[in-house]
């Protein structure tokens, strides 16, 4: 019985990577259809199950695999969160003119881009700014609306870029962080009986 | 230098290739094959574990070495050969020096890189090592500093995307190909037979070949820098 958990989930994760390849191959690595909702159902069903199998296997005393599936469901936490954060950035850049105009303070980075325009933002000659303001959106994920400082700004390449304000781990992401831990520490107290 | 570098590499494979029959060449040989990073370092500025030819020579160093060092002897000599076709192959890849992007001037670039390839290798190690029998506890052992190394790789992968792309995560090939990888890796230590565990190294291996060497010529993505 225990043999065949574990291999159940070996398959699992094997099913995954097979999965997760297939995909970029396919979409080119684009992000696109995750923000699909039948990719979301599946993405929240997933992140359950991931949290399902971990705890499982800590009960079970299958401890690196339970550790692989908590670290898995904790990815999968924190990425959901942060994308649902900043589902703006699929926003058409139309939706952009429609925010009010208060100029940002503070440090600045980068999220609408092509590679490595945080750094190269730093080297530029010139920067001119075509509006900065504040943008208000809501997440398909998350039934509260966020706000944003926004920045565009024209490089002296000619190329249009938007950056926001520095934000690091916000309250959700520890949160999520937390649950996480706090289902470890079930499973790990549940072991130890 | 161009001519030199040649020569270096020329050298430590004629050595490396002698090693079989006389195993003191080997030793001899990673010092010329020493000598082709440091050239390569030094003539383009940058480590040499950066573009396709850099990092195919200073993997094959590092198969080189530890063939040297904590393996069943009748390992090495596969260990050695890996590093002969690695380092060969590294002559069909194109070695100019160019211009590299600005993110890559960061300190994570020797971290997060080298973490991957210390997973590669001892991935690479356990795939030699799963052709020869009774190493199960071996290959085992580098199929656990594959899981580690892969793993802090995408940690600091993430680390840094966040820093210089403003998001831990964007399902960029490369990035993508190389946490199945990690997952394959995974689910060795899940699976309990001998014919899984063999299914999941080999696909382990196979992602791992992929991203490493495939992932960035057939498919645009934020990891092509220099090919």
């Amino acid at each position: 019985m225990k043999d065949k958990s574990r291999n159940l989930a070996g398959y699992g994760l094997f099913g995954l990577a097979l999965t997760i390849e297939v995909a970029v191959l396919f979409f080119g690595g684009s992000p696109q259809p995750f923000y699909t909702t039948p990719f979301k159902a599946l993405y929240f069903a997933l992140t359950v199950l991931f949290a399902l199998i971990a705890i499982v296997l800590c009960v079970r005393r299958e401890m690196l695999a339970g550790f692989i599936h908590f670290f898995i469901a904790i990815f999968l936490i924190f990425y959901g969160v942060n994308e649902a954060l900043f589902v703006w950035e699929e926003l058409p850049a139309k939706n952009i003119n429609s925010v009010s105009k208060d100029l940002i303070k503070g440090p600045i980075r980068v999220l609408a881009h092509e590679h490595g325009d945080s750094e190269r933002l730093k080297n530029q000659d010139s920067l001119t700014m075509l509006y900065g303001g504040k943008l208000t959106y809501s997440s398909l994920n998350h039934p509260a609306r966020f706000e944003k400082d926004v920045k565009l700004l024209v490089t002296g390449d000619g190329e249009t870029v938007l950056v926001t304000q520095s934000v690091n781990l916000d309250e959700l992401t520890v949160m999520s962080l937390l649950i996480a831990a706090l289902l470890g520490l079930f499973a790990f107290a549940r072991r130890s009986r | 230098m161009n001519n030199l570098m040649t020569v270096l590499a020329a050298s430590a494979l004629i050595l490396y290739l002698s090693s079989f029959r006389f195993g003191y060449m080997a030793y001899i040989g990673a010092l010329f094959h020493l000598g082709l990073n440091a050239a390569l370092w030094i003539s383009t500025g940058y480590p040499p574990f950066i573009g396709g030819y850099g990092s195919m020579v200073f993997f094959s160093f590092l198969l080189a070495l530890k063939s040297f060092i904590t393996i069943p002897v009748k390992l090495k000599k596969y260990m050695v050969l890996a590093a002969i076709v690695m380092l060969a192959a590294s002559f069909l890849m194109p070695h100019k020096t160019v211009k590299i992007e600005a993110v890559l001037a960061s300190i994570w670039l020797g971290v997060h890189v080298p973490l991957f390839f210390l997973g590669y290798l001892s991935l690479t190690t356990a795939f030699i090592a799963s052709f020869l029998k009774d190493n199960e506890k071996f290959e085992e052992r580098e199929m656990g500093f594959a899981l580690f190394f892969c793993f802090a790789g995408l940690l600091t992968g993430a680390i840094w995307a966040e820093v210089s792309w403003g998001k831990f995560w964007g399902w960029d090939s490369k990035e993508a190909w190389a946490l199945s990888t990690w997952l394959f890796v995974a689910s060795y230590f899940h699976f309990t037979g001998r014919n899984e565990k063999r299914l999941a190294l080999f696909a382990a291996f196979i992602s791992m070949v992929m991203t490493y060497l495939v992932i960035s010529f057939i498919l645009p993505g934020m990891h092509s820098y220099i090919r």
